[in-house]
């Protein structure tokens, strides 16, 4: 029988070759690195922002250099922001249609594959090169309903009340210092508001490609699922591998109104010479529902936690998170639940996967507070060590504030059981598959959750690699 | 003569969901009776019993229940089993810390504050009764029904029964999950424990505990309600031909409402 | 080489094992760690006070190892502990014993031989927090030495404490191979005014011995009871802790599992019972280094009025302790709606080839079992009480092997308090 350490570690590794290539684009305005009050005030002058956008940028700054490295997670001491490219703006206008974007940026997304999935099985598609959307585009039939949806630039402008309203409201830039850093040079990202009763009945994408070394990408998503509305929206993100260090440290803000419900979908697959420092917050009122699915593949350190506030009565919320740490990764992942109201409940499906010497942190956070009368929570956090260099841990925290709660908590890590093993193997599998069948069954609860393209593109990344690489 | 139990045009609900399961019932026990009912999987015969006992989960939304003439609607359960109704439950809960033996004797003084009899007349009473039902001697040591197999759980219900001496007994399932022997041991424990003051609703689907414990009555019971009602011989014919035959027979029509 | 110089060496030199709390590197990687703010006292013990400390103590070793943790005391501040409400710590006025009554045989810290310095300098670690075990070493006034010879098995050991003043606990114990042990560790509030205790305990458990240990902890509503303990486990050796915790103003038990040698086995049983505006914040380790070696850590409690209870249950695997089998359960009933209850399990694994799980639940009493009692004729609240007491039945059973006394006095304070 071969033995984990016959496997070549090598070949287990997901194969990111396919996201690693680069494209020689030109640029219309770059910032020199580092960050400072010329830098902020610059980025704001390009986007011609309304007066309190650049209040909010200079109020972020001056946080940003006055506040701690979080005391937690990653070790990001090696991270040199005054290194780091803040806003690199590709020479392309946002375009509506795929004819429009420069050709080398659009053999980007050709290769992929973004324009092929919109034509099949999208409502709509916004994409990130580097620091802002060069195309956004969303079916006539959702416009005519009233769903907007554009890159954050052109919602500041036409919409400035609106995003106001909303605009670092779920994350304030004081929630920890990269907060604050994205509150100060933010660029790009999506707006999506989704009017009441409105169900939008195929996805939305936006897809994120950085392409630039050392460079940073700070894109801002806000989502408001007006009441009684339901949308599906897929965040994916790439990047070719270079020397220095990339930073992302992005924002999602999600309102989910009464009885509303959102999906959000991410496969982040960063190259392994970037630092994602993200953040995910989702606030859910009365009997809305907020599903996190979320699949951190990519990247050398991650810190990210989908967050969930539920604080209308009856609010629920279900996160599925899958995380993988390969060679030199530290995945510090996980999630956060706040259970302010009645009746609110909330489900975690965590699993990690760690090999080759990867380090699979589960960091979890769940508060019912004194308000939660008949809150039911339970979460579960798996992971699977494929070899004996590797580290897996989990540490949730728990904090219940009311008597009248029902909550659960468990955690497995270890390797693939030998029995079950051998018992596909007495159905007649050879060890090889047996064992990249377990894996694919480990993933199963979050591949099935993703659109089919993904699904697929996810097997793609880790099942059929392993199951051609074990035994 | 007043009835033990009497259930009239019950309707009931569970609370959470506001889901209506008890559509009319009507049942009247009198003492000394076993009156068996039986019915499909889901049709509402446990929740029947539990809203005689008065489980909160439940809400009576039309009807009564009479027990001696008295309605008990406004009774809490251990007001009721302290009047003397006692429930079997089909799947007992355990529970860790408390020893069987210290739950039976506060069991005991809670329905019988009356009863002067020592600790010791109580516990030689237990101990007979263990070995009555062919229990381990370690029974009466260990938590509430923790760990316990499932036909030590029945026994376990049935020992309880016989030391409480209640007056009304539902016994829900009581027959699952025995083995031969343990089904005559506890059929004929029943019938130990059964006297003339005493009623009994003996909740089932086999024929085969009736023939040990024999039932005045057999009603069958569907979607909530009492749809007919027989002697003995009636069960058989339910296990030869099975409810949905009765059904068409009655010309009843299923989601009738 | 004199004594003295020698022991300076040593002390200094040599490989003192260093068992941190939180341990999170991975090859090259490191994870940030959270740091404890610390506060100056206004008023810390100072030399007055050590030199009355070691004026019980004749042996020279002992008062050279208090000088190093004199010394060590005085570089720290209190901690500032956010869960357990704690800012800071202004000590209270010192004195230099404190009476303990003993049944069994132990003998007092200054009875210490070589092999008992040895294991005071070969093994540290943090404890709650680093302040208060160096001050519970070297402000001891009071503390033990229990030295078993190899294959003995002796009658239980009774400790009785007495909070007449502050108490600072310095004792090793030191379970030669193949010996057997029984420790029962009582601390009674004498519910009045605010007790103070911060002990340090190193306990190594050499090949094949066995010991179990029972800490019961009867605190006041005003004290502060922190009980540090450190155990070794050599080869397959067995340790049993229970480790009861009643009330007190902050009550934090901090138990270190070591598993050095192959096959050892520890399971630790925490119960405990906070009422009023108790915090009981526990810490119970267990780090595995060797192979086949089994842990458990089973914790129980209930919470009411305003009381907090923190529950951690660090389960540690290092590379190397292959088919080692580690598990943790907490459990918290809450039974009131401004009592909290905290869970912090936490399983970091860096070997493969163990079984390592974690499960924890929060939770009221379960409405199908009051209904279940109800249906025998308990009343709702008679339910309850029985339910809620039930928790603490297993223990106060097994506390019944040692005589009716303890048993009943345990379950008298529970009673009372649920
Ligand atoms: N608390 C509850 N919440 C929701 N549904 C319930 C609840 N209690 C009972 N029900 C539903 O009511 C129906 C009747 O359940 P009940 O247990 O009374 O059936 P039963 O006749 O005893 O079935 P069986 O023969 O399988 O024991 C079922 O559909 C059940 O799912
Ligand atoms: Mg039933």
């Amino acid at each position: 029988m071969a033995t984990d350490k016959e496997i070549n570690i090598e070949d287990l590794l997901i194969d990111q070759s396919k996201f690693d290539f680069k494209s020689q684009v030109k640029y219309a305005y770059k910032t020199i690195p580092g960050l400072n009050k010329q830098i902020v005030e610059a980025i704001s002058e390009q986007k011609q922002e309304p007066k309190w956008m650049r209040e909010l940028r200079l109020k972020s700054l001056e946080i940003f250099e006055t506040w701690r490295d979080p005391r937690f997670g990653v070790d990001i001491s090696d991270l040199d922001v005054s290194k780091i490219v803040a806003y690199i703006k590709p020479d392309a206008k946002k375009a509506t249609s795929w004819e429009e974007v420069p050709q080398e940026i659009k053999e980007t997304f050709d290769k992929l594959g973004i324009p092929e999935a919109e034509k099949k099985a999208l409502a709509g598609v916004g994409a990130q090169y580097d620091s802002e959307i060069v195309y956004q585009n969303i079916k006539k039939e959702m416009e005519k309903l009233g769903v907007i949806f554009l890159d954050m630039e052109s919602a500041v402008r036409e919409y400035p009340d609106l995003v106001k309203e909303f605009f670092m409201k779920a994350i304030p830039p004081t929630d920890h210092k990269y907060a604050a850093f994205h509150g100060a040079v933010w660029s790009g990202g999506t707006f999506l508001y989704v009017p009441k009763g409105v169900k939008v009945p195929l996805p939305l994408q936006a897809y994120f490609r950085m392409n630039n070394p050392g460079m940073g990408q700070m894109e801002h998503t806000i989502i408001i699922a007006d009441e009684g509305s339901e949308v599906v929206f897929i965040e994916g993100c790439s990047a070719p591998l270079y020397e220095a260090t990339n930073l992302h440290a992005g924002a999602v803000e999600i309102y989910v109104k009464k009885g509303a419900r959102v999906k959000y979908a991410t496969i982040q697959n960063w190259s392994k010479n970037t630092y994602n420092l993200n953040t995910k917050r989702a606030l859910v009122d009365e009997d809305g529902i907020m599903e996190w699915v979320s699949g951190s593949m990519g990247s050398q350190k991650s810190m990210i936690y989908p967050a969930s506030i539920l604080r209308g009565k009856g609010a629920k919320t279900e996160t599925i998170a899958v995380t993988y740490a390969g060679p030199n990764q530290h995945m510090d992942t996980g999630s956060k639940v706040f259970m302010l109201a009645p009746y609110t409940s909330a489900i975690v499906d965590a699993r990690s996967i760690s090999i080759g010497g990867g380090w699979a942190f589960y960091r979890g956070w769940l508060r019912v507070g004194e308000k939660a009368k008949g809150a039911k929570a339970s979460v579960s956090c798996q992971a699977l060590m494929l070899d004996n260099f590797s580290k897996s841990d989990t540490v949730p925290i728990i904090e219940v504030y009311t008597d009248d709660a029902d909550i659960g908590h468990e955690a497995r890590i270890g390797r693939i059981r030998e029995e079950q093993i051998y018992y596909l193997m007495s159905r007649g599998l050879k060890e090889s598959e047996a064992k990249a069948l377990i894996v694919r069954g480990f993933v199963e609860p979050f591949a099935k959750e993703l659109p089919l393209e993904y699904a697929i593109e996810l097997n793609r990344l880790i099942n059929l690699e392993i199951e051609s690489s074990i035994g | 003569m007043t009835a033990l139990l009497e259930i009239r045009d019950l309707r009931a609900e569970v609370v959470e969901e506001g889901v209506e399961i008890l559509k009319g019932v009507n049942l009247t026990i009198n003492k000394g009776e076993i009156h068996a009912l039986m019915g499909p999987n889901g049709s509402g015969k446990s929740t029947l019993a539990h809203v005689i006992m008065g489980n909160t989960k439940y809400r009576v939304t039309s009807g009564d229940i009479l027990f001696e003439g008295q309605s008990i609607l406004n009774l809490s359960t251990d007001e009721r089993a302290r009047l003397g109704l006692f429930l079997s439950f089909q799947t007992p809960e355990e529970i860790e810390g408390i020893k069987m033996r210290q739950f039976l004797i506060n069991s005991y003084r809670n329905i019988h504050p009356e009863d002067q009899r020592t600790l010791l007349d109580l516990n030689k009473l237990m101990t007979e009764l263990t070995k009555k039902l062919d229990l381990n001697q370690d029974f009466l040591e260990r938590y509430i029904n923790t760990g316990f197999s499932g036909g030590e759980k029945k026994k376990s219900e049935i020992l309880q029964m016989g030391f409480l001496k209640p007056r009304l007994c539902i016994l829900d399932e009581i027959d699952s999950g025995l083995d031969i022997d343990a089904l005559r041991i506890v059929s004929e424990s029943i019938n130990n424990f059964k006297n003339d003051e005493m009623g009994i609703l003996l909740i089932t689907h086999y024929q085969r505990i009736l023939n040990y414990v024999v039932p005045d009555y057999v009603h069958v019971y569907i979607d909530g309600r009492i749809v007919i009602t027989g002697e003995k011989e009636l069960a058989e014919k339910i296990e030869k031909i099975g409810y949905s035959t009765i059904e068409k027979e009655l010309g009843l029509k299923i989601n009738e409402e | 080489m004199t004594i003295t110089t020698k022991l300076q060496y040593e002390v200094e030199k040599l490989d003192t094992i260093f068992e941190k709390t939180i341990d999170m590197k991975h090859n090259n990687l490191k994870a940030v760690e959270w740091q404890v703010p610390q506060i100056q006292a206004k008023k810390d013990y100072e030399d007055f006070e050590f030199q009355s400390s070691l004026e019980h103590i004749s042996n020279d070793y002992l008062k050279i190892y208090k000088g190093y943790r004199y010394e060590a005391y005085k570089s720290w501040g209190f901690p500032k502990w956010k869960r357990a409400k704690l800012d800071g710590y202004e000590p209270e006025k010192y004195v230099s014993f404190v009476p303990t009554s003993v049944k069994g045989k132990i003998k007092g810290i200054n009875g210490i031989d070589e092999d008992g310095i040895e294991i005071l300098a070969k093994y540290d670690f943090e404890g709650a927090h680093r302040k208060f075990l160096l001050m519970a070493e070297a402000f001891s006034n009071t503390g033990f030495y229990l030295k078993t010879e190899e294959g003995e098995s002796s009658e239980p050991i009774i400790i009785n404490y007495y909070w007449k003043a502050p108490i600072y606990e310095l004792s090793v114990y030191n379970l030669r191979p193949f010996s057997k042990a029984t420790v029962i560790r009582v601390l009674r509030s004498n519910n009045q005014g605010k007790g103070f205790r911060t002990t340090s305990n190193r306990i190594v458990v050499h090949k094949n011995a066995y010991l179990e240990l029972i800490n019961i902890n009867l605190n006041g509503n005003d004290d502060i009871n922190i009980d540090n303990i450190f155990i070794e486990l050599e080869e397959n050796s067995r340790v049993e802790v229970t480790d009861i915790q009643i009330r007190g103003k902050i009550s934090a038990p901090h138990i270190f599992f070591r598993f050095s040698g192959k096959g050892a086995t520890a399971s630790v049983n925490p119960y405990f019972l906070a009422t009023d505006d108790n915090i009981i914040d526990m810490l119970y380790l267990m780090r595995f280094y060797a192979p086949k070696t089994t842990g458990s850590i089973n914790g129980k409690g209930l919470i009411k009025d305003n009381s907090k209870a923190v529950f951690r249950g660090f389960l540690d695997l290092k590379r190397g302790a292959k088919d080692a089998n580690a598990s943790e359960s907490g459990y918290t009933l809450t039974l009131s709606e401004k009592a909290k209850a905290e869970a912090i399990p936490s399983l970091t694994v860096d070997e493969n080839e163990v079984t390592a799980s974690h499960a924890a639940s929060i939770s009221t009493i379960e409405s199908e079992k009051l209904y279940y009692l109800m249906t025998r004729g308990f009343s709702l609240e008679d339910a309850k009480k029985l339910i809620a007491y039930g928790i603490f039945e297993p223990v106060v059973n097994e506390l019944n092997k040692f005589g009716e006394d303890i048993s009943q006095e345990v379950q008298n304070v529970v009673f009372q308090q649920i």
